[in-house]
């Protein structure tokens, strides 16, 4: 019997880590690129130095970046390195998952152009549009980790790229950088990775999801319900519209909706990559905000929507 | 040192999710849908590998950053997956897994997400477990459904309060991954069967009949034939 928990949470630990491996490798490969084709000043010229305006075009950038919430990871620790406003990386690693390109067509599939649809999405845009402009606020080296932080680099090393310094750019030689510096971010963000995936396997294998099914028609449970269950299962965001369904008759559609919407912003396999860019207090806020939001449309939905 | 363990390490996922691809055991963590995730992440790997090999002699462009370095534990975490993966031998899912995760759900996701197609493929196709299962949910009156007969393909779940004779023909359903599985079971009666054991892998050959518990219609399976098969290469079912 014990070895058949066992059994079941490696099968689950490796099934969540070999699904995340492709995922969070474009992400590093994205990263790698940018490392070596973006630079600071350009990144600085061009981002938006209003609170609303950065982000939104973090939220903006999210759209046309199709992968789940594990490739999201890299991409924002590299940006912020270059100099990215920390709003605009906060918007940015929280409408990404839901917003893009790919979730979009599973969730259309899913729930065709239903409310449940455009709820998830409104609701994604203004938590990530919010929860972006509110961390402009933030001190960046009170929210940062020192590595993901650009100033602190500027003190340690100098910035500029092997290219700008050493030769001119040779594209293929650029092109071998790029892809060592993604197997560099790839392995730091691996590692992070299978403690998310180890931990989320785990609370699969010990928590029934029976206790939780208890409370499907209570407005307020319903929610709290689901939003454990999104915490705790850690799908990746692209199917997760198709892993809800399963919910649609036992669940009130608020506690569906804040599963789509909270599950992919926040879940135990990215909660501890979100370690590796920011600083604890800031993680606090990228957990409490969004679930304090996505609570609140939710159960305002039950009690007082359809 | 590191430079040198690094594509080391990247060389091992690689050569482990290969094994996993050329075996078929992928099946065992994930939809078929994404295999071919798989194939060009282990593609990208070999790149990646390749570029420690060519940018070796070249000073590192970015910055030593802080955290980069391998630290013991780091190579230890990197390469539990890939030990595990060697060490354990890969099994899919089975009664454990069933005992945590409700089963109920799982018929209603059965009928959400292959509503569209349900009698169609009860209908025209060799139906599966799933479709079934679906069909049953979408009646309100399963009297229609008495004397069809059909051949079924899963593993036993001897549930709790079920009568000696009938135990669950289940199968798991995995729209991603094996972390969204979800059960699937179908009641089968077999009066004249020694009860197979949890786990062990049937193809129940039977007609449906339907009983009354607990004031509620239930399909069950007659077994004509229970016959022992070894467990199947996709042990999974997909939504359609």
């Amino acid at each position: 019997m014990l070895w058949g928990y066992i059994q079941s949470f490696i099968t689950i630990f490796l099934g969540i880590f070999i699904e995340a491996v492709p995922f969070l490798l474009a992400g590093a490969v994205v990263s790698g690129l940018i490392s070596e084709y973006v630079t600071p000043t350009w990144l600085q010229r061009v981002a938006p130095r209003r609170p609303l305006g950065a982000a939104m075009s973090g939220v903006a950038l999210g759209m046309a970046f199709p992968v789940c919430e594990c490739g999201v990871v890299p991409v924002t620790r590299r940006l912020y390195k270059k100099g990215l406003p920390v709003s605009t990386g906060v918007a940015f690693l929280l409408g990404a998952p839901v917003l893009n390109p790919i979730v979009i067509v599973s969730t259309l599939s899913a729930y065709g152009w239903s409310p449940m649809f455009w709820g998830r999405m409104g609701a994604a845009f203004i938590i990530a549009l919010i929860v972006g402009a509110l961390f402009h606020l933030a001190e960046p080296a009170m929210m940062l980790q020192a590595d993901s932080d650009p100033h602190h680099e500027v003190v340690s090393a100098p910035t500029a790229s092997f290219s700008t310094v050493i030769a001119p750019s040779t594209g293929r030689r650029r092109f071998w950088l790029a892809m060592a510096s993604a197997g560099d971010e790839f392995l730091e963000m691996a590692q992070f990775l299978a403690i998310g995936c180890f931990l989320a396997a785990g609370m699969q294998v010990l928590i029934p999801q029976s206790a939780l099914m208890v409370w499907g028609n209570h407005p307020v449970y319903s929610v709290v319900a689901m939003m454990t269950l999104a915490f705790v299962l850690s799908i990746c965001s692209t199917v997760d519209a198709f892993v809800s369904l399963a919910f649609v008759t036992t669940f009130m559609p608020g506690a569906v909706f804040a599963f789509l919407v909270f599950g992919p912003m926040v879940d135990i396999k990215n909660l501890v990559l979100f370690r590796q860019v920011y600083r604890p207090r800031a993680v606090a806020y990228l957990i409490v905000l969004p679930l304090l939001f996505t609570a609140v449309f939710a159960i305002a939905h039950n009690v007082w929507g359809g | 040192m590191a430079k040198r363990l690094k594509p080391l390490l990247l060389l091992s996922l690689a050569l482990f999710l290969y094994a996993r691809l050329s075996d078929g055991t992928i099946l065992f963590y994930i939809n078929h849908r994404f295999v071919w995730l798989i194939w060009v992440a282990v593609v990208v790997l070999g790149i990646v590998i390749v570029s420690y090999r060519v940018t070796r002699h070249l000073p590192s462009g970015n910055p030593p950053e802080h955290g980069h370095g391998l630290r013991w534990y780091t190579v230890g975490i990197l390469l539990l997956p890939v030990l595990l993966g060697l060490l354990v031998p890969a099994q899919p899912l089975g009664t454990t897994a069933l005992a945590n995760r409700e089963l109920n759900v799982a018929l209603q996701t059965a009928l959400t997400v292959s509503s569209r197609t349900i009698r169609q493929a009860v209908e025209q196709r060799d139906p599966t477990l799933l479709d079934w299962v679906g069909a049953f949910q979408q009646e309100s009156d399963l009297s229609a459904f008495v004397g069809e007969t059909t051949e079924l393909t899963g593993f036993v779940y001897r549930q709790d309060g079920l009568p000696p004779d009938t135990w669950l023909l289940s199968r798991f359903v995995v729209t991603c991954c094996v972390a969204d599985a979800i059960a699937v079971g179908l009641a089968v009666r077999a009066p004249d069967l020694v009860p197979p054991e949890n786990d062990q892998w049937v193809e129940v050959r039977g007609q449906f009949d339907v009983e009354i518990r607990d004031g509620k219609q239930v399909a069950v399976l007659v077994a004509d034939s229970v016959t022992y098969i070894g467990q199947p290469q996709q042990p999974y079912l997909y939504p359609r």
